[in-house]
This record gives structure tokens, C-alpha cells and sequence, in this order.
């Protein structure tokens, strides 16, 4: 039994999962699929053209960078249009379908370096970061698969574990057997408040006999106990400090979801299609749907009969989630669940009594109640302090909010100000770097002696050191100048030729018989020259 | 700026400042109905005050604002109620009616809102408001005698020079302040109870108290505990040092303030100018705490304090 460690902070809060709840497929295709450019941690570039039809599994774009991570369809149609932001996709079902499914290198995973097949199957972290998969599983000595969903009311993740457990171990047994992962530990994590996906993933470990045995560690529900940061405490009983990421220590955290998405990689299948929880008081009844990426929030809302009332719609769960415009947002690889409640009346935030409660539920031990004293101060002149006070160490789990008496959003703030710090800090360490640059080329400047004069040209041209070798430059370079004042010729020809079948002025027809005339003499200049040339050597 | 919907989920836990403050007054329930219990008439000054605190609120942020809605919102959490409560339950029970009703209106308008309203103030409300009558009105707060019957909470304090501390069991005055105590201290387990009070505070203050006065009655330890449950030092403890807003915001230095709220209050209490010291232990600490941050960041990264 492996021990488990405590997590500092936190909250146990009324789970109230929905499990039961059957991942279904959608009887109806939507009419247009709508794929956002600019995610969290990628930015895309369409690789389609407008009007371009494509197939289902087609790439359609590709991530900026050296490293392309792909983006693909999930269904078949015609692109009606292409900006920064988007690429909308208008869906035809009558369109005939490759039979074999078209990942980029038309080879499975299994054959090719793991990080680049990933990489080519668009494969992104399903758990609600969104992170790239290809980008975490490198030089990894533990792999710990997060099945604990620790918001409440999701299911996501339970259900999945729960009626898709083969095949998600199937992909984590496939993954252990690829050259690149060579693994010390392999852990499972899961809440304890999910029994049924306990007991299926127990059962489908049987299943295949491991050269690593699997641990199948389970958390007690504690809100936020899945945060990776989280699970990395529990388990090894040392918090990460603010700026070490669990990959740097070896450590890689994948969840269930994403697992899946792996062994349909190693089956040829990209990711285009992920499950999505629909919850919330504004629809009919909640679901869960396979839903192709980039399905329209709108659409969605309406297949699964939302009320025709002023809604409220949430990406993610239910309080880290994200409130987002239902009218021209659409699904994503990292949208694990949608909220759809009624709106409900607003609360006026207080003044910060500074009681306290924020700070022993914090599950970084961070003082919320000085930080908001600062942030509410003077934010700009604070900076310096805010990082002293361990400000980017926050998750945003909003435990804090949950406690504050004063009804303060203090999560929100949190997260503005920590991006902006990390703003911050990314332009000064570019001006740092700049900066060094500089100084080393002044310095490099400042040591260098003198340029000498440049000698004559006409001595350098023939410098008898090298005379074979620069003969047989100059030939080659004769040779092609030649070349090239023959193809100029041929188009030269073909220009008039073109010109003659439309019809032409006499004035201009001059003019391109001229050219041809020239392009001709050039030839034959080019010509001689490379045949004296060639009989010199 | 409004809040986000996770506040508004199922998950909050519920607690409001509103709350926080109305399980304060319902804590001060036993102690005041045994005040009533003795004297239904002292009950007069807390609610006076009391409603002093709320008129004065009401009106000066009707006065900043011209919003009424907006100024009785602001009356929404109790707070100004509870200040007035407090500051009544310290003011002399002889002291003339308009003496309460003006501590009210001082202990929101100059305690509280004067720095911008609830959590802005560097001062517990209550005791600078009893620091203002004191000084302002010297000759009717030192009227503890008089009109009712039987003596109350200071007036052993004031009679320390007639009346020994050796000499104090047994007396009328000693038993009612006895019992008092005892209401506040069972207010205080309540909330501690809550989590609303966290047992440093009450417990170090008490501790710093008694190390002093131990010192001060060459260690005669009875002597020494005769006089924990006199004067405002339960009251002070459980309702007036844990007052978070004023307080510091750690444990550690938590700790720093009550013991160094429990020591003046016992040094003053020996000086004859004033006879309880808790109001000026109390101010006196609240100048400090501002300081126990910028200290801990000196003493943490070596640099000057300043």
C-alpha cells in the first residue's frame, strides 16, 4: 500500500455528481463545426484554403513553432471562412470519406518517436489544461494517471472510467510497451467518491499482465485534491515550489480522458472528438455527448433543449470554471463539461474584514487576506511584495472564495494579477536577454582590432592559391548562367506564343518579339562563353 | 463590482460578514441578560449606544453618498450594531443617556467610516470611541456610583485605593463582576465554538496579563487572579482584542498582540490616572500592528525596518 501524504488546505464540499450519466454519441451532425486558433497554451495556423473541402481526420491547422502540434476535423465539409481567431467548417455528411482515417504520417504510433506522433495527432491534455500530451511525457521516470475530477458535480472522468476503463488502460498499456517511456513508477489516482469507476479500472488492470504493476492509489474527496500540484504532494509528501512544474521533476500527470484519446491514437485516430458533461439547471435534462471538437455552444445548447431564458453558460466546473459567451464560442479540446444554469441575481462584493478563513483552506499556504490587501492597495507598487507572498503559486482553485465571508471573487483577482506579474516578468527577462546581447557585441566591438583596408578586387578575384577549384566554379557557374538564360528563352517563347492565340496589338507583339530576340542573344552568349570555358580546362 | 457566480454557486459556504457579525451579538446575549438579570436599567446604555452607532452610519454615508438605499445596505452587516453594543457595555452604567447615544455616533463616524468603513479602520471602533468620552467627558465618566443601585464592573478598580484586592471576595460588587465574567466568557466559548474567534488571542492575552500582575503582587498568585475577572479584561479578551479587522493578520503575531495588549492593560491598571486599562492596552497595540508586517519582511529579508 503506498502511503499517502497529506494536501495542505482545502475543502470537503458536497460532491453531488450526477454518476449514472451515460456518455452518448450525438443523433445529428451540427451544421458547422467552428475551430478557435487561440488557445491557452497554442497558438494555430490554418493549413486549409478557403473553400477547401476536407475530409473527416483531415489536418486543418497547425500550431506556431518548431514543433507543429496539429489540429483535425472531426467530420467532413467545406471551409466558409478563415480569420485569426477561427476557422469555420460548414459540415457535409454527404461527403464521401476517406475509409482510412488520415493522421498526418498515415502510420500508427507505435512505429513512429512517441512525442512527434503525438504531436501529429493533435493530441492536447483532455483533463481541463489543455496542455500538449507530446510536450509532458519527456524524460519521465513516473507516469500518474489523474482520474481524481475533485470539482464537484463533475462526471466526466467518472463516467469514462467507468464504461471505457478497457480501453483506457488498453492505452496505457499500449503506451508502457512504446521504446520511448521507460517508467520506474506507474500510478493511478482516484477519488474516492467515484466506487464504480474504481472497481471497472480494477478490473480492466487484470486484464493485461503488466512488466510495471500499476498502483491504484485512491484520494479521499477533498476539494482541490486533483490539482496536479496537488496530487504531487499527496503522493510524495513535498509541495512544488511556484515556478517547478511537475515535468521537471520526472513526473508526468496524464488524465483518464486523455489516456483514452491516446490508445485511439495507437489505433490511427486522431483527436477530434472528446466526451462533454451538459449540467446546469438551464437545460432539459443533463448529458453527456462525444462531441466533435469545435461544435458550437449555440447549436449545443439547442440539441439539448436549454430553456429559452437568460442562461448562464460555464466551461469547466462549476468553480474554476470559466463563464464564456454562448453565442460564438465553441467546444474545445479542454472543455471537459458545460454549465448551463439560469442567471441568477448578482451579490455585492464587501470589504475584507480580514477574518482569516481564506487562509487555512488555501491549499498552497498562501495568505489570501494579505494578498487582496495588496492587490486592493496599490497594485503597481505592490509587485515586488505580491511575488514575495508566493503570488504565482496560486492554482486559482477559488477555495477562497468559497470561504470569504465578504463574498470577495478573490480568485479572479488572483489570476489577473498573476498573469500579469508573469507578463511582467516574461518582458523583463526579454530586455535582460536583450540587454546581454547587446553589452557582449559592444564588448566584441571594443576588442576587435582595426578591419584592415580590403585588398584590390582584381587581385582577390584570381588569387592563384586556388586556381583548379575555381575553375571548375567558374564552369559550373557558366553552366548555370546558361541554364538559366534558357529557360528565360523558353518563356520568353511561350509568353509570345500565349499572346499570339488571344489576339494581339502589332505595338506589343514588337514587344515581346523584342524580348524574345534578347533572351536569344543572351543564350547565345551564354553559350560561348561556357564552351571557351570548357575547352580552356 | 460584482461577484463571481462561484460565490454564488451551492458550494459557498455560507458564511457572510452579515453572519459573522449577528453570531457576535448573539454571543453577547448571556452576558447581557445577566446584566439585565441585575440591573434591568444598565442594559439602557448598550442599546443606546448601540442605536447611536447605527444612526451615525446611516447618516454619514447618507451624507458621503446621497444614496439612502446604498447607505442602509451598508447598515445590512451589523457591524455599526455591534460596535455601539460593545462600546455601551464598557460606558459607566451612571453616565447621562446622551453620553452613549454620542459614543455611537462617534465609534462609526471617527472609529469607522472616517478610514473608509468596514475593514479600513486601523482601530477597534469601540475603544477609541471610549478612549474619545474618556477624555472628553471625564467628570461624567467616572460615574459609576449614583443613580442605581449596587456598583459594577470598574468600580473596584476605582476604589483599589480604599479597597484592598485582598479585601475584594465576598463584596457585592466582586460577585456581580464575577458573574458578568462569567457571561462573557461563555459568549466567547460560543464563539470559539464557530470558528469565528481563534483561541490565541483570548488565551495569550490572559497570559500576558496574569505574567505581569504576577510580577507587579510579588508572584501572590491569588492576588494576581482576583483580578482577571474585574474590569473589562473578559470582554476585552473574547470581543474587543479579537476584532480581526484591527488585529494582525497571522498567529505569530496574533500572539505578540495579546500578550502585549494583557501586559499594558495590567500596567495601566496599576498607574491612578485611569482605572481600567484595556481601552488604551487595546489602541495602543492597534498603533503596532501595521508595523508586524513591514518587521517580518525586515527580519526576513535583513533589511532596515524603515
Amino acid at each position: 500500500m503506498t502511503q499517502l501524504y497529506p494536501m495542505t488546505g482545502g475543502l470537503l464540499l458536497p460532491t453531488q455528481r450526477a454518476i449514472g450519466l451515460k456518455p452518448q454519441a450525438l443523433t445529428e451532425q451540427p451544421p458547422r463545426l467552428v475551430f478557435a486558433l487561440q488557445q491557452r497554451h497554442l497558438r494555430y495556423g490554418s493549413v486549409v484554403k478557403l473553400g477547401q473541402l476536407v475530409f473527416a481526420n483531415q489536418v486543418i491547422a497547425q500550431s506556431i513553432g518548431s514543433e507543429p502540434i496539429a489540429l483535425h476535423t472531426g467530420l467532413a465539409g467545406q471551409v466558409t471562412s478563415i480569420d485569426d481567431h477561427s476557422i469555420e467548417l460548414r459540415t457535409n455528411s454527404n461527403m464521401p470519406t476517406h475509409k482510412q482515417p488520415i493522421p498526418v504520417s498515415m502510420t500508427t504510433l507505435k512505429h513512429t518517436p512517441l512525442a512527434k506522433g503525438l504531436r501529429e495527432l493533435g493530441l492536447l491534455g483532455l483533463g481541463g489544461a489543455g496542455f500538449p500530451t507530446a510536450l509532458k511525457i519527456h524524460r519521465i521516470h513516473t507516469l500518474l494517471i489523474n482520474g481524481v475530477e475533485c470539482e464537484p458535480l463533475l462526471v466526466t472522468d467518472a463516467s469514462l472510467m467507468t464504461y471505457h476503463a478497457d480501453q483506457i488502460i488498453q492505452g496505457l498499456y499500449q503506451l508502457l510497451t512504446h521504446q520511448d517511456i521507460q517508467l520506474r513508477r506507474l500510478i493511478i489516482a482516484i477519488e474516492a467518491d467515484k466506487p464504480q469507476a474504481i472497481t471497472a479500472m480494477r478490473q480492466a488492470l487484470q486484464i493485461h499482465t503488466w512488466s510495471l504493476q500499476p498502483e491504484l492509489i485512491i484520494i479521499p474527496t477533498r476539494y482541490p485534491a486533483g490539482g496536479e500540484r496537488q496530487l504531487y504532494q499527496q503522493l510524495f509528501g513535498e509541495k512544488l515550489p511556484a515556478a517547478v512544474k511537475m515535468s521537471d521533476q520526472g513526473v508526468a500527470c496524464l488524465n483518464v480522458h486523455t489516456l483514452l484519446a491516446i490508445n485511439n491514437g495507437f489505433n490511427g485516430q486522431p483527436l477530434t472528438h472528446r466526451l462533454v458533461s451538459i449540467l446546469g439547471n438551464g437545460i432539459a435534462q443533463p448529458q453527456q455527448l462525444w462531441l466533435p471538437i469545435g461544435t458550437p455552444i449555440s447549436w449545443l445548447l439547442t440539441y439539448c433543449g436549454a430553456l429559452h431564458e437568460p442562461l448562464e453558460v460555464r466551461i469547466g466546473g462549476p468553480i474554476m470554471g470559466q463563464r464564456i459567451d454562448q453565442r460564438n464560442q465553441s467546444i474545445t479540446a479542454n472543455a471537459n463539461t458545460l454549465i448551463v444554469d439560469l442567471v441568477k441575481p448578482t451579490l455585492f462584493e464587501q470589504p475584507c474584514i480580514a477574518c482569516g478563513q481564506c487562509e487555512p483552506v488555501c491549499p498552497e499556504a498562501l495568505a489570501p487576506q494579505d494578498l487582496i490587501a495588496l492587490i486592493q492597495s496599490q497594485p503597481q507598487q505592490q509587485d515586488q511584495q505580491l511575488v514575495e507572498q508566493n503570488l504565482p503559486a496560486c492554482i486559482e482553485c477559488g477555495v477562497c472564495d468559497l470561504v470569504c465571508p465578504s463574498h470577495i471573487p478573490l480568485h479572479q483577482y488572483f489570476g489577473q494579477h498573476k498573469s500579469r506579474l508573469k507578463h511582467l516578468a516574461d518582458q523583463q527577462q526579454r530586455a535582460q536577454i536583450a540587454n546581454a546581447t547587446y553589452t557582449r557585441r559592444q564588448e566584441r566591438l571594443a576588442k576587435a582590432p582595426k578591419p584592415n583596408p580590403k585588398p584590390p578586387i582584381e587581385a582577390s578575384r584570381f588569387t592563384p592559391s586556388q586556381p583548379l577549384s575555381s575553375k571548375a566554379n567558374s564552369t559550373t557557374k557558366l553552366k548555370t548562367n546558361l541554364a538559366k538564360a534558357q529557360r528565360l528563352y523558353r518563356e520568353a517563347q511561350a509568353a509570345l506564343k500565349q499572346a499570339e492565340k488571344k489576339g494581339l496589338e502589332p505595338t506589343l507583339r514588337k514587344v515581346y518579339e523584342s524580348k524574345v530576340g534578347k533572351m536569344h542573344d543572351k543564350v547565345q552568349l551564354a553559350q560561348t562563353a561556357f564552351d571557351t570555358e570548357k575547352g580552356r580546362v | 463590482m460584482t461577484t463571481a457566480s462561484a460565490l454564488r454557486s451551492p458550494f459557498h459556504q455560507g458564511q457572510s460578514t452579515q453572519r459573522i457579525m449577528l453570531s457576535v451579538i448573539i454571543a453577547l446575549l448571556p452576558g447581557l441578560s445577566i446584566m439585565g438579570f441585575i440591573n434591568p436599567f444598565w442594559l439602557l446604555q448598550p442599546l443606546l449606544a448601540g442605536l447611536g452607532a447605527v444612526i451615525g452610519e446611516w447618516f454619514f454615508i447618507w451624507c458621503c453618498t446621497r444614496q439612502p438605499a446604498q447607505a442602509s445596505r451598508t447598515l445590512m452587516d451589523s457591524s455599526a450594531l455591534l460596535a455601539g453594543l460593545l462600546l455601551g457595555l464598557c460606558l459607566p452604567p451612571a453616565s447621562p443617556w446622551w453620553l452613549a447615544f454620542i459614543g455611537g455616533h462617534i465609534c462609526s463616524m471617527l472609529g469607522k467610516q472616517m478610514y473608509g468603513g468596514l475593514g479600513a479602520n486601523p482601530f477597534n471602533p469601540a475603544m477609541l470611541a471610549y478612549l474619545v468620552l474618556l477624555i472628553g467627558f471625564p467628570l461624567q465618566m467616572s460615574q459609576w456610583q449614583g443613580l442605581y443601585d449596587g456598583l459594577t464592573q470598574a468600580t473596584l478598580l476605582d476604589q483599589a485605593t480604599v479597597l484592598s484586592p485582598a479585601q475584594w471576595p465576598g463584596t457585592h460588587a466582586f460577585n456581580q463582576a464575577c458573574l458578568l465574567a462569567l457571561g462573557f466568557t461563555l459568549g466567547g466559548l460560543y464563539l470559539l465554538r464557530l470558528g469565528i474567534i481563534h483561541w490565541v488571542t483570548p488565551i495569550c492575552l490572559l497570559l500576558g496579563f496574569i505574567i505581569v500582575q504576577l510580577y507587579i503582587d510579588d508572584f501572590n498568585v491569588k492576588a494576581s487572579l482576583l483580578q482577571i475577572p474585574v474590569g473589562g479584561l473578559i470582554i476585552g479578551a473574547f470581543f474587543m482584542a479579537t476584532d480581526p479587522v484591527s488585529a494582525p493578520n497571522h498567529r505569530q503575531d496574533q500572539i505578540i498582540y495579546a500578550l502585549g495588549i494583557g501586559a499594558l492593560t495590567s500596567l495601566i491598571r496599576q498607574g491612578q490616572q485611569y482605572p481600567d486599562g484595556m481601552a488604551f492596552a487595546i489602541v495602543l497595540m492597534n498603533i503596532v500592528t501595521p508595523s508586524f508586517i513591514s518587521l517580518k519582511n525586515a527580519l526576513k529579508h535583513k533589511r532596515d525596518i524603515l
